[in-house]
């Protein structure tokens, strides 16, 4: 079950730094949460924990002739946090698993992509919602959602009585005027 | 600003520099292009948007910046000021890693590397990382690269890029690239782009003139040979291993080269690419090489408005 997208895989091995049990039980929920938030049932890469709540995906744990003593510093991507209310997956992880998401992804168009990513919240009820009745957008509800437009993913933003919270970090926002 | 000094007048700020690159091109030309700044270029991450859609980002690019393809590098583009005086590194694409800042020469040792997804590849001095998720990227992130460099200082902006662009194979280390001589036949690609004095990014930035020095050259050469054997050492045989630097110093490029030529069974293979070079030095200040480094691709500035480079592509039999 190695890459071929049969189940979501979960490590603790060398490159992990977290490799506990209670690590374990977290990287078991993450993959609760993609599939109960965002309806995803399959992905063909492996999670950790790396810092508390922080799950990085990575693929290539081990490889045959791998030269042996070599002292991983980082390996793969910031995946997203796992919060109490859910999981706020990274700008990456919305790219990652954006595509196979069923459920709370709202579309919203580029007006709106440069609002968020100034750094806005955006309101539910102002906006030019790009909703379809298709297979991508059955259902959105409050919690995390994950933002997208076209073939750009926006990470997640929470909703909450209509208005999404945006959580694009300061480095990652344009800003105006420059 | 470099733009309003005179050629000759930049060059006199080092005297020494002026002396050592009048040897290796004279011309008025290259004088000129030095002494103008680099044009920008992005490079389309093909890990966050299909490739058959590159078109979409350009389309999205066009409002604002006028953009060139580039010749060797399907999913590069030169970029032309556009009507918003912003910068291309402040829009949503480049924010959200749909496109990545990177030289247009520096497109190719990627290129030439003729990477397949599940391949095992070395980076062996990977910061600031443009072109380990170019090769991640060819890889359609399936496989394993190792992402080394031996600077600390130099691993932040590295791990922020491999971040970015949504990089999942790469493991990066922090060792002396030279210590992967104890690993023999591991790889099936190596990429030694190697720490070299930096001429070719003068354009971008002036202070490599400055600080440039010829002890520097005579100390980073000898590094450079160490390192391209550690890499040729650390590749299986049928692999490839590409060199590249971005100076032009006949000491940084072809003697190393030919210095590995001369020690191992390493053949140099053509680079075949639409991109205009010029002749490699086979011999330079009475020291002779191989002529097989004829094979090597060395791109002075005003070949094709880019920053000097050098790039050979080596095979292990």
């Amino acid at each position: 079950m190695k890459e071929n997208g049969d189940s979501i895989k979960r490590s603790g091995k060398k490159s992990g730094k977290k490799s506990g049990k209670d690590s374990e039980e977290k990287i078991e929920k993450v993959i609760g949460l993609l599939r109960e938030q965002f309806g995803v049932e399959k992905v063909d890469f492996e999670l950790k924990e790396m810092g508390k709540d922080r799950i990085y995906a990575f693929r290539c744990e081990e490889f045959e002739g791998e030269p042996d003593h070599l002292d991983f510093i980082h390996h793969g991507f910031y995946f997203g946090k796992l919060e109490k209310d859910g999981l706020r997956l990274s700008i990456e992880g919305s790219f990652l698993v954006g595509r196979l998401a069923t459920k709370n992804v709202v579309e919203i168009n580029r007006e709106d992509v440069e609002k968020w990513m100034m750094g806005e919240n955006l309101n539910l009820n102002s906006m030019n919602l790009n909703f379809k009745s298709g297979r991508e957008y059955r259902e959105i509800s409050d919690g995390y959602v994950i933002l997208k437009c076209g073939s750009y993913f926006l990470g997640c933003g929470k909703l909450r009585d209509g208005v999404i919270r945006n959580f694009i970090p300061k480095n990652r926002q344009i800003k105006v005027g420059k | 600003m470099v733009m309003l000094m005179k050629p000759a007048d930049i060059f006199k700020e080092n005297s020494e520099f002026f002396d050592r690159y009048s040897r290796i091109d004279s011309s008025q030309e290259f004088l000129e292009y030095m002494a103008k700044p680099l044009r920008q270029s992005i490079r389309v991450n093909t890990l966050k948007i299909e490739r058959g859609r590159i078109g979409e980002i350009v389309e999205n690019l066009k409002n604002d910046f006028e953009l060139g393809q580039i010749p060797w590098c399907e999913e590069g583009f030169f970029v032309n000021t556009g009507v918003r005086s912003g910068r291309i590194t402040l829009t949503v694409e480049h924010q959200l890693g749909l496109i990545f800042s990177q030289e247009a020469s520096s497109m190719i040792p990627p290129v030439i590397l003729e990477l397949r997804p599940g391949m095992k590849v070395l980076d062996m001095a990977a910061s600031p990382g443009a072109k380990t998720t170019q090769i991640a990227a060819y890889m359609e992130n399936r496989g394993c690269i190792i992402a080394n460099d031996v600077k600390f200082s130099r691993l932040n902006v590295l791990i922020s890029n491999i971040q970015k662009c949504g990089v999942l194979i790469a493991k990066v280390t922090m060792m002396d690239g030279r210590t992967f001589r104890k690993w023999e036949n591991r790889f099936d690609r190596v990429l030694l782009d190697a720490p070299c004095s930096n001429v070719g990014m003068i354009r971008k930035n002036f202070k490599y003139m400055k600080i440039w020095k010829m002890r520097d050259v005579v100390a980073l050469s000898r590094l450079q040979k160490q390192l391209i054997r550690a890499a040729y050492r650390t590749l299986k045989p049928g692999g490839i291993l590409v060199y590249s630097t971005c100076t032009l110093d006949p000491m940084e490029n072809e003697e190393v080269v030919d210095s590995l030529l001369s020690t191992t069974d390493a053949t140099l293979e053509e680079i075949k690419i639409p991109v205009k070079g010029r002749e490699p030095f086979t011999e330079f200040e009475g020291e002779k090489y191989d002529s097989e480094v004829k094979k090597c691709l060395r791109i002075h500035p005003q070949d094709n408005n880019t920053e000097g480079f050098f790039v050979a592509k080596i095979l292990k039999g």
